[in-house]
């Protein structure tokens, strides 16, 4: 977890890709460390009620506004395409499949590892290089347990909350532009949107939003929690874990799509 | 004879080719302050960092209460830690917690089963001891310096610890302030009965709170003994450039 000590080591590959391959492997040790620590028993309470509370409510007016946004801009401008085919009655339907299945997990996942992953990465961070996470260590208290746990837990809990509430403020969005310009009635619109979802889409989405939540947690802890001394540091710990938390999020999305569609 | 807390043997330790601690022999005797002085980067913070499990060390005993710090597991670290008190050289109190939350953290994360009133009981006193009561429902960052030094300790005296580490407690701070705190750390002695050891670089300190003096040159201990033993005639040349550059006015301090 801690730096190797500048020692004459030969290298493996070169110099730059062995620092990435050693930051690769402190980092999954990062991970299984949480699964060794977790428990229960141990959980902070406290401190995790606070973190769900600071991730998920702090991020519900953002939330709102991309999601509304969203669904509102998506049903307008797949309008078009489907008029050509004289077919847009099945505009809830299009739109629904595309929120539910891909767009309100995703939306709701980079909103969050900017919001939320900066937020982490720099709160740790600073409290790293300004020995406060030694300060909790000294006085009996696990600063893993305390910070890390806690903050990755509040995570994988409430990204998926969010994901499905993104995904009813961007139908709510989607409905108002169809009403708008159909006038499809609300029981309409529900009954084409969720008649062409199904227990799978719902499914994969909850778990693509939970490796989503758990991934931005585990990311901007890993980066704020061994943030090298200074204020430099803090900066870094906090772009590291947005930018590493958004090429994860597309892995992931990518992933889950491949292994999903195997069922389909 | 005096019981020791503290026993350290031939230690080392060194990061990459740096060699910082290079064979220490130090004792803390039950209820003395013991001063540690030297020149900055001589691994003082590194020495104490080591004796409260913050720092491995590579080699040589390290003693504490009894605990062999080289053969220690995970529960008797945690239960030692609440015997020895670190106060840090930038008091590192919590940004995010007012003044009470930070006092009371340890109580209730460490210590855990304390009722609401105990802890508050505790937490008063506390701040009492440091003098600023008035502070309770501020944020660190509104406190002065030597105020957040006096946070700092009184965050680490209320589990009372049997052993307090200072890390420059005066550092950075004005001369009045410096002596305040000077008288602080004595009252805590006094009061709740620690054995200290207080780095610093700054010999007013030494001399108003140190029952005895050691001085770091070099990664070794370089003369241990009381304030004038110390800074006697037959001192070596960097021992008296020490004395003489603290007190560069008032050479015949
Ligand atoms: N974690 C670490 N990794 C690498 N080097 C370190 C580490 N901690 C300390 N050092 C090095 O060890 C040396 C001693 O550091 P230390 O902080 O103990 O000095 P100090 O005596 O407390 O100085 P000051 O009076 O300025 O606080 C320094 O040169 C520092 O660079
Ligand atoms: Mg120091």
């Amino acid at each position: 977890m801690l730096k190797k000590p500048p020692g004459k080591r030969e290298n493996f590959i070169s110099e730059k890709i062995d620092r990435q391959l050693l930051d690769f492997k402190s980092g999954v040790d990062f991970v299984i460390l949480f699964f060794k620590e977790f428990s229960f028993k141990t959980l902070v309470w406290s401190e995790f009620v606070h973190q769900c509370y600071q991730i998920g409510l702090k991020s519900l007016g953002l939330i709102s506004l991309t999601g509304f946004v969203t669904g509102l801009v998506f049903t307008q401008q797949s309008r078009p395409s489907l008029l050509d085919f004289g077919a847009e009655s099945w505009l809830p339907s299009l739109v629904s499949i595309a929120i539910v299945r891909a767009l309100a997990a995703l939306v709701t996942a980079i909103i969050a590892a900017g919001k939320v992953g900066s937020n982490i990465g720099a709160e740790l961070g600073s409290m790293r290089v300004t020995e406060q996470i030694d300060a909790m260590e000294v006085s009996a208290v696990r600063p893993f347990n305390f910070l890390v746990i806690t903050r990755v837990l509040a995570c994988t809990i409430s990204i998926p909350i969010l994901s499905f509430y993104t995904a009813a403020v961007a139908l709510a969005g989607s409905f108002i532009n169809v009403y708008v310009n159909e006038q499809t009635n609300l029981r309409a619109f529900l009954f084409d949107a969720f008649d062409s979802i199904t227990f799978l889409d719902l499914g994969s989405s909850l778990i693509k939003a939970i490796l989503f939540g758990f991934t931005i947690g585990m990311v901007s802890c890993y980066s704020g929690y061994n943030a090298s001394k200074g204020t430099i540091g803090v900066g870094k710990a906090a772009n590291t874990s947005v930018v590493r938390s958004i090429f994860l999020i597309f892995i992931i999305e990518i992933f889950v799509v491949q292994v999903t569609n195997s069922f389909r | 004879m005096r019981n020791t807390v503290i026993e350290i043997r031939d230690l080392y330790k060194s990061f990459g080719d740096l060699h910082v601690l290079k064979g220490i022999d130090l004792d803390l005797y039950d209820g003395e302050n013991l001063v540690v002085l030297g020149k900055s980067g001589t691994g003082k913070s590194v020495l104490i960092k080591i004796i409260c499990g913050l720092i491995k060390a590579d080699k040589g005993k390290v003693n504490v209460l009894g605990y062999d710090l080289n053969n220690i597991t995970k529960a008797e670290l945690n239960a030692l830690r609440l015997e020895v008190g670190f106060c840090f050289q930038h008091s590192a109190l919590y940004d995010s917690m007012t003044i009470q939350e930070n006092i009371e953290f340890p109580l209730k994360y460490a210590l855990k089963n304390l009722s609401k009133m105990e802890m508050d009981k505790k937490v008063d006193r506390v701040l009492e001891a440091v003098g600023l009561e008035q502070t309770k429902k501020q944020y660190p960052a509104e406190l002065s310096g030597g105020q957040k030094k006096r946070i700092g300790i009184a965050r680490t005296i209320v589990v009372n610890p049997k052993i307090l580490l200072y890390d420059e407690p005066t550092a950075g701070l004005d001369p009045i302030t410096c002596v305040e705190i000077n008288d602080l750390i004595n009252q805590v002695k006094a009061e709740f009965k620690a054995s200290s050891i207080i780095i610093t670089h700054d010999l007013t300190c030494a001399k108003q709170t140190g029952d005895r003096v050691s001085v770091l040159l070099d990664g070794v201990f370089e003369k241990t003994g009381n304030f004038a033993e110390v800074f006697n005639s037959e001192a070596s040349s960097q021992i008296k450039q020490f004395h003489d550059y603290n007190f560069i006015d008032n050479k015949n301090f």
